[in-house]
């Protein structure tokens, strides 16, 4: 802008005297251009990018039409009404805007959306009534084949999958409510990815699915801040996925809260999990997965909080158990994974285990049974303490031995084994419980 | 006299009964949604997919897929006297043989554990699913073997 300035003055002084202020002549003329150029550019790409306005009783009365007439980077709006969707494909980068939450029904016919290019945008939208298929998985809105997705606002209601992502790579799904009517064996899953990558999930709410959130060789998402609720199967499951992360998520009264299988590199940091109860219920599922981190989360009333098989090299720091039958299952086929600095407090067991060897490390976390002492006050209890309780051991050989659960009899063997450890695993020692609860 | 009437009394017959029903060795239905998968662990819940087991001493096993059926055996071992049964495509909730059941094994067969297997009792009816879906046909023999 300086410069464009002194070139007006030096016009001004001396129009077109010397070569050099013919030559500024010359650029000024070009800057007016350039700028002329560009200000047509501006207001032809504003033409460019059009709005489409669907509105029952006009010449664009559906979303068929409209799609019809839009082109790459264009925007409809839906009025609100009420629309019918049957597999409506949108192959072209468009945004579809709802004013209001038009509701855009299925008629429980098949898909009501299916993207097939990328850059497009789904925004507040109320989706109804997707169709049941037995051979082709139907969902509220499918993608295939995309990339830069933005699913956003939504709210789909009896939908068999919710969205559903084959073969996506980057976008966002943000601040849906996905909330599945179906029964347990016709539902499908709220939010169901395949084969993709670089998806961020983020301010979700999905009850009444299969699976709330659904992973299969997905990588490098993040989920967080989700709400996964009352779904049948689990709140988030993995297979086959990794390298990603969920943070600040909720799972409560899933059938089983997380499952993680087959998988490495994940990062699991700050969720709750809640309530998740029943016979083979666990809030963290962990099969088959390795390297990975479980930080700061909290385990509250569970069957069981934990439950771990055939899984290595896993870091849980942090987390609080509180009140769950079970915190922490153990299977003898777990290597090299470690405990350190979290809460048990209030379960009926803390740890249990299989087997006789147990190749796991723990290390100075709160356990509310511990009865040592601290005479030297360095906050770190002086004994030992072994979380797999003798009793736990007798109901591993004999299940039927819950029945003495809280009995005299119980907690006598409990105490006499503490005071004489004789029967217990050598190597599942905590040798530093810390005395406090740790924040 | 008395005796008699007391051991033909229905609470008696119905003991009776059920000892002689709870001794057979039957393969039970799956329990969808409540059963978990004796290889992965996981609830088993689509009914087109579920796979189960007879063991020789009459206990059942469930699988959430075929796949998990054919690992758990590989590890484990075939015994005598074991029955295999998997859940036909077609037909969800029935479960065939899986020593007599066909199998088709393709990409767009999404089942539970990434095993792309659906089953089905007739060849008939996996070349019908086959000209939708793709795929390649085999049989117990030639999935075990793979």
């Amino acid at each position: 802008m300086n410069s464009l300035f002194s070139l007006f003055c030096l016009s001004k002084d001396s129009p077109g005297r010397s070569p050099i202020n013919r030559y500024w002549n010359r650029v000024k003329e070009n800057v007016g251009l350039l700028v002329m150029l560009c200000f047509i550019f501006i207001v032809v790409s504003d033409v460019f990018a059009k709005e489409i306005l669907v509105k029952p009783g006009t010449m664009v009365s559906t979303i068929q039409e409209a799609l019809k007439r839009a082109e790459n980077g264009d925007i409809i709006r839906l009025t609100k009404s009420t629309y019918f969707a049957k597999d409506l494909v949108i192959d072209k980068s468009i945004s579809l805007v709802g004013i209001d939450y038009p509701v855009v029904d299925g008629q429980m016919k098949s898909n009501l959306f299916i993207i097939k290019a990328s850059n497009v945008s789904i925004r507040g939208l109320i989706l109804k009534n997707s169709g049941v298929s037995s051979i082709k998985d139907k969902a509220g809105i499918r993608v295939e084949n995309a990339s830069q997705i933005q699913i956003i606002d939504n709210r789909l209601i009896n939908t068999c999958f919710g969205i559903y992502l084959a073969k996506v790579k980057g976008g966002i799904i943000q601040g849906n409510t996905i909330q599945g009517m179906h029964s347990i064996v016709q539902s499908g899953n709220g939010i169901h990815l395949w084969y993709s990558s670089n998806i961020l999930i983020f301010n979700n709410k999905v009850q009444g699915q299969r699976d709330g959130i659904y992973f299969e060789f997905a990588t490098h998402c993040k989920i967080s801040h989700n709400v996964c609720e009352k779904n049948h199967r689990y709140g988030l499951h993995f297979m086959f996925s990794n390298n990603d992360e969920y943070t600040f998520n909720t799972f409560r009264n899933n059938g089983c809260g997380v499952a993680v299988m087959y998988t490495k590199h994940i990062l699991m940091k700050y969720n709750r999990f809640e309530k998740n109860w029943g016979s083979s219920s666990y809030g963290l599922l962990l099969k088959d997965i390795s390297k990975s981190t479980i930080s700061n989360n909290i385990f509250s009333t569970n069957s069981s909080g934990i439950f771990m098989e055939g899984t290595n090299e896993v870091k849980a720091e942090g987390n609080h158990f509180l009140n769950n039958g079970l915190a922490v299952r153990l299977l003898a086929n777990c290597e090299k994974n470690t405990f350190q600095f979290n809460n048990f407090i209030g379960n009926t067991f803390d740890f249990t285990t299989n087997g006789t060897e147990n190749l796991n490390y723990l290390h100075g976390n709160y356990w509310d049974k511990y009865s040592g002492y601290d005479l030297n006050r360095d906050t770190k209890g002086d004994l030992p303490y072994r979380p797999v309780s003798l009793y736990s051991q007798i109901i591993e050989r004999l299940p039927s031995a819950v029945f003495l659960l809280r009995s005299f009899l119980a907690e006598l063997m409990d105490k006499a084994e503490r005071a004489l450890p004789s029967l217990t695993y050598k190597n599942l020692i905590d040798q530093e419980p810390s005395m406090h609860i740790i924040r | 006299m008395k005796f008699r009437r007391c051991l033909f009394q229905p609470f008696y017959i119905s003991i009776v009964i059920l000892i002689f029903v709870s001794c057979k060795k039957e393969m039970r239905p799956i329990e969808y949604g409540k059963d978990n998968c004796e290889q992965c662990r996981m609830t088993v819940m689509n009914p087109q997919f579920g796979a189960g087991m007879l063991t020789a001493k009459g206990k059942v096993f469930a699988f959430d897929a075929g796949e998990c059926l054919v690992r758990y055996l590989k590890s484990k071992g075939i015994k005598e006297n074991e029955e295999y049964y998997v859940s036909d495509y077609l037909a969800p909730g029935t479960l065939i043989h899986a020593t007599e059941a066909v199998f088709l094994h393709g990409d767009s067969i999404q089942s539970p554990m990434g095993g792309n297997l659906a089953a089905f009792n007739s060849r008939e009816s996996a070349l019908s699913v086959q000209q939708d879906l793709g795929g390649t046909i085999m049989d117990w023999n030639n999935l075990f073997n793979k």
